[in-house]
């Protein structure tokens, strides 16, 4: 068994990452490094109201005065925040205002990553926004949206045209004081999606953002609003990519969720950024933070990530349960492998009364990967008749890799009920071995047990994308062993 | 022609010696029964049969349809034509039956040059095959064998074998837990499944099961070597000397 | 002044009024302390455990005995002792001969060696700089005044430890550094009691080593049962084949801290600890636990319940570490907690650090309160609310009181509970 398990193994840090091409396109750059200049730069270059320019110059002021953190699981080199791009666009990208005039090589690169940005050939029932770099290039069935209301842009549209909903909410639920990344992510976001779902207006079809990057020594830093007004539902969608490349490169976006009374917002990851060689040299840096509040009473925030790329993953998709009888749901499959390092989970932090949460993780750990689950549950002393439930799951695959399971659990009020279960095992030799006598080879049987493993989050996600996340798995697992 | 031909095999789990020298030939068409004591060897055979890597085999050949079995892949086996309905069916959560079936069913397809059933025409299959063991087609989108009572473990087996129609299968005591009805749901199936073409290996500590699969033949296992062979009439008679009777003739 | 401020400006008169040894070593990490002081919320290992009863220092450090023997005599005779056992009785860190008996199974050993130590052992590195990084062993380390050793070389009798602190008139903060080794295929029982005969407030901080040689069959019960602010440091070192059961019960004391830090450095070994904590009125007791698997073939397990009445708080925090040597390792830990009242709390982080493949771990934490379905049903056979209350309390404590095998212990904590809730 060993020798075949080497061998398999070998095989699955052999498999290619699909998605590193390189659109060659004509970039336009901000200068390298970070100053206030920059932030004018990137303010001008979006026409912003002199409103953000404050806030950003504020952000980027309280981001000096604050140290990187280094308290969770990963290990990296230090960043240079002075050789970073902090904007890079696609050359006469101003936006079209018809989908037809697109320019092909864009038009092109999304084609090859199986996201048509022609309406008619996009799976029904799905709106996009594209953006690349720091852009978005094109946004999908927005005209058919606000017939009903819905807002549905990106992020620099929202704030030029909508500036009283920007002003309102934007840093409402992740202030820029919040951390590091979130304050950096303030003082030099570009673009991003904002989502507006009017009163009583339930969403009529998916919606979802595809982050690309494309350009090299750059950072996205994406910022994503969803405002979901009193009654309303959305279920909304993101997924990403970027070339290989042997330098890393930092993702460090905000995502922002407020739900009023009633209202329901779920939000679905596809998480595919470029993982890193087999030797861990390149890939993503997925410094994230993603934050919801259930503002209102019985309203409900759904995370749903799949997080199968980047070198280091790192984020913690968060419910505040403020309106009575809210709810928080968090769903997680993790798999690191080769010299991936992820350490991921949620907070779930309980203000209301009657709230409840509930977690499921399920943490993949193979090659020499490090994979981690952190988490919150926060009872507040005013909380009372409080639920959670949480079940964390890792599976290792191979004796080089590590998994690990950091719960914390403050309970202030006597009438919560809080539950956390974990635990750790490997793939049966005893699962594999029924399988084989079925037919089914070693590597194909790893990959069915481990989706078996990780369905109970699968199938929350949207249909189409469930079964892209079970290619996925497969893909970035093919065929290991326990 | 036989279809399996065991010579001399000789088997350890653990640095435990559990095989002692195995000889037994079974041709198209016929159903033998392999009964002995707990300990004796019984499921050790069937293991070994399957490929399963945790015994190893020391000495001996098994010839498979005139191929030599040892050299094969526990998966290469099963596409060959060897089933083995397990004694403790494994639970796969997550993973359903009609994925599973699906998966496994193509693999033996493609390695016979077939291509792969259309979803259709597959589900028409399963829904077939199920009739024969009574499974409900509900069971289809349920985790394999996950939460499954000890007798839908066991039907659930011989459905599968249904599905994969294997040249030989061997049931490692498919009786063991059974009620009767289980019993004759299990029996009936493995019946209606019968033909000259395939056969089948029933290992069983009792005879019951043997009233409802009539053996050909019956071989009695005892410390690791087949010490006696006859009919169905030879697990009569153990079932009314019992296993003590064997021993005594033996010391 | 600051509890720090008073030990940095008595450190060299302490370190002279008590003739200690190993001046420089003391010096040393004695300047390590200055340097860190003491750890605050921001400290990943002191975030839910505040030491607020050190924030204006009321304590005069004692280094040597000052037994009030009325005082003692009585706190022993209300502990449980077993019939025929040796006493080793430590006043402030002081070996106290005439209140201890030797049965002639344990050879005792005092010496100025207070920096060997058994961690020094520890193969793996996280277990070292766990407590490496522990203020209070470092204090332990600049001001214990003996290293005191006893060694369990046969079988039969148990071995009751009396760490008692002591002062004339002020409060009194004691160190105290122990080291307990059990022989190879030994059987035996050690008890371990912290006494307060001042008549004032104490602060004890105590540095324990167990030492469980190959094949030994080792229970401890440590009883935690006055009032004392105890801080309390516990190394273990199993060695092959030697199977441990730990039992903790904290049931008064206003600031418990313990720490086990346990090493299982060799195969086939069994560890396990059961621990009860019931802090009430303002009360905090903090169980950290690290074990550490670094070798095939181990099972440890470890299972904690608290009960938190008036406004008390209780911590739990668990670490099950597996290193990549060790393969087939079985560990559980499970941490059960019931909030009594609106003003009380629990802070629980059971972690699994695990870089073995085939292994099998898990563990679970729960928090919750008297079910009103199980509280009715009692009340509706006509037992009175606050009855049915400690009725369903007692049952829920009872499943770790159940798990010591000594009868007569068993009665005499059941008996306490009933004080106690």
């Amino acid at each position: 068994m060993a020798e075949q398990e080497n061998n398999l193994i070998e095989k699955l840090t052999q498999s290619e990452y699909k998605y590193g091409f390189v659109t060659d396109i004509e970039q336009e750059y901000s200068p390298i490094g970070l100053n206030e200049e920059i932030i004018k730069f990137i303010s001008e270059k979006k026409k912003e109201p002199k409103f953000m320019l404050d806030w950003r110059l504020r952000a980027y002021n309280h981001w000096k005065t604050m140290k990187e953190p280094n308290w969770q699981k990963v290990k990296y080199p230090p960043i240079d925040y002075q050789s970073i791009y902090y904007y890079a666009a696609p050359k006469n990208s101003s936006k079209p205002k018809n989908l037809d005039e697109i320019d092909p090589e864009i038009r092109d690169t999304y084609n090859k990553l199986g996201i048509p940005l022609e309406e008619q050939k996009l799976l029904a029932g799905i709106a996009v926004d594209a953006v690349m770099d720091s852009i978005s290039v094109a946004t999908t069935f927005k005209d058919k949206l606000a017939e009903v209301g819905i807002i549905f842009c990106s992020i620099s549209e929202a704030i030029q045209e909508h500036p009283d909903l920007i002003k309102k909410y934007l840093g409402s639920v992740v202030p820029y004081t919040d951390n590091y990344f979130a304050a950096l992510n303030a003082a030099v976001f570009s673009d991003g999606s904002f989502v507006y779902i009017p009163k009583g207006t339930r969403c009529p079809m998916e919606l979802s953002t595809y982050f690309r990057i494309n350009a090299s020594q750059t950072g996205q830093f994406e910022r994503t609003l969803i405002i979901a007004d009193e009654g309303s539902y959305v279920s909304y969608l993101e997924g990403c990519t970027a070339p290989m490349r042997d330098e890393n490169q930092l993702h460090a976006a905000v995502v922002e969720l407020f739900a009023h009374e009633n209202a329901e917002i779920k939000y679905s990851t596809v998480q595919n950024w470029y993982p890193g060689d087999k030797e861990g040299k390149g890939g993503i840096y997925n410094f994230v933070t993603k934050r919801g509040i259930c503002d209102g009473d019985n309203s409900k925030i759904s995370w749903t990530q799949v997080e199968t790329g980047s070198a280091i993953t790192w984020k913690y998709p968060s419910c505040i349960l403020k309106g009575n009888n809210s709810t928080g749901e968090f769903y997680s499959v993790a798999m690191t492998n080769n010299y991936q390092q992820a350490d991921t989970g949620t907070k779930m932090i309980h203000l209301g009364d009657n709230t409840h949460s509930r977690i499921v993780s399920k943490g993949i750990s193979a090659g020499f990967s490090d994979n981690s689950y952190r988490g919150l549950v926060k009872i507040n002393k005013k909380a009372n008749n409080t639920r959670n439930y949480t079940q964390c799951d890792s599976l290792l695959i191979g004796d080089k890799c590590g998994a690990h399971t950091f719960p914390y659990i403050e309970v202030e009020n006597n009438t919560a009920i809080v539950e956390h279960e974990a635990t750790t095992s490997k793939i049966s030799d005893e699962a594999i071995f029924y399988l084989n006598q079925r037919g089914i080879t070693t590597e194909d049987a790893v990959g069915m047990i481990v989706n078996g493993y990780a369905r109970e989050v699968i199938m929350q996600l949207p249909m189409e994308f469930a079964v892209e996340a079970q290619k996925l798995l497969q893909i970035s697992l093919e065929g290991s062993v326990g | 022609m036989s279809l399996l031909k065991i010579q001399n095999l000789k088997a350890n789990i653990n640095g435990n010696k559990i095989l002692h020298g195995i000889n037994l030939e079974i041709n198209p068409g016929e159903v033998h029964a392999i009964m002995g004591p707990n300990g004796s060897g019984k499921t050790t055979l069937a293991s070994v049969l399957a490929g399963n890597k945790q015994y190893i085999v020391t000495d001996g050949t098994i010839e498979f349809d005139s191929k030599n079995l040892l050299e094969m892949e526990t998966e290469i086996r099963s596409r060959e034509g060897l089933f083995l309905a397990f004694q403790y069916p494994v639970e796969i959560p997550g993973v359903t039956n009609i994925n599973f079936l699906r998966v496994a069913l193509n693999e033996h397809r493609k390695y016979k040059g077939l291509e792969p059933y259309e979803p259709a025409e597959f589900l028409k299959l399963m829904r077939e095959k199920a009739k024969i063991v009574e499974i409900d087609p509900k069971f289809f989108s349920r985790a394999v064998n996950e939460g499954f009572s000890g007798g839908e473990k066991k039907r659930n087996e011989i459905f599968q074998m249904a599905m994969l129609e294997p040249k030989l299968a061997i049931l490692d005591e498919t009786d063991s837990g059974l009620d009767i009805d289980a019993l004759r749901i299990v029996a009936d199936g493995v019946n209606a499944l019968k033909n000259k073409n395939n056969s089948f290996l029933v290992i069983t500590h009792y005879q019951r099961l043997l009233n409802y699969i009539v053996p050909d033949f019956v071989h009695i296992l005892y410390k690791g070597k087949i010490v006696k062979s006859g009919t169905k009439e030879l697990a009569m008679e153990l079932e009314e000397r019992g296993y003590d009777w064997i021993k005594d003739e033996l010391s | 002044m600051s509890f720090k401020e008073y030990l940095i400006n008595n450190f060299e008169n302490i370190l002279a009024k008590y003739n200690f040894q190993n001046l420089e070593e003391r010096r040393t990490t004695f300047k390590e302390f200055e340097k860190e002081g003491l750890p605050n919320l921001k400290n990943e290992d002191w975030k839910y455990t505040p030491i607020n009863f050190l924030y204006n220092n009321d304590f005069e450090l004692i280094a040597n005995p000052q037994l009030d023997i009325t005082s003692f005599t009585k706190k022993k005779s209300n502990s449980y002792i077993p019939e025929n056992s040796n006493i080793f009785t430590f006043c402030n860190g002081i070996f106290a001969e005439n209140e201890s008996i030797n049965l002639g199974d344990v050879k005792l050993e005092i010496n100025d060696d207070i920096f060997n130590n058994i961690s020094d052992n520890f193969p793996d590195g996280q277990m070292k700089a766990s407590l490496n990084n522990d203020i209070f062993y470092k204090i332990n380390q600049s001001l214990a005044p003996k290293s005191n050793k006893i060694n369990i070389v046969s079988n039969s009798n148990p071995t009751t430890i009396i760490l008692a602190a002591s002062g004339e008139t002020s409060n009194s903060f004691v160190n105290s550094k122990l080291h307990i080794s059990v022989d190879k295929n030994v059987e035996t029982s050690i008890f371990i009691y912290y006494l307060n005969t001042n008549q004032k407030k104490v602060f004890i901080n105590q540095l324990l080593e167990f030492e469980i040689k190959e094949n030994a069959q080792v229970k401890i019960y440590m009883i935690e049962n006055d009032d004392n602010y105890l801080i309390n440091n516990i190394s273990l070192q199993q060695l092959k084949d030697s199977n441990l059961q730990f039992h903790i019960f904290s049931l008064r004391g206003n600031f418990i801290r313990n720490f086990i830090r346990n090493s299982l450095d060799a195969t086939g070994i069994q560890s396990v600890i059961y621990g009860l904590y019931l802090p009430n009125g303002n009360d905090i007791i903090d169980n950290h636990i690290l074990m550490t698997h670094n070798k095939p073939n181990c099972h440890s397990n470890q299972q904690l319940k608290g009960i938190m009445q008036d406004k008390s708080r209780g911590i739990f925090n668990g670490k099950i570490l597996v290193q990549k040597d060790a393969q087939k390792t079985d560990a559980y830990q499970s941490n059960k907690n019931i909030l009594v009242t609106k003003d009380a709390s629990i802070y629980t982080k059971p972690a699994l650090e695990i870089y073995a493949d085939d292994v099998k771990c898990s563990h679970g934490a729960t928090s919750g309160f008297l079910q009103e379905e199980e509280l009715f049903y009692l009340t509706s056979r006509g037992i009175g609310v606050e009855e049915s209350k400690s009725l369903l309390l007692k049952a829920f404590a009872n499943e770790i009181i159940e798990k010591v095998t000594e009868e007569n212990l068993k009665l005499w904590l059941q008996k306490e509970i009933e004080i106690l809730i």
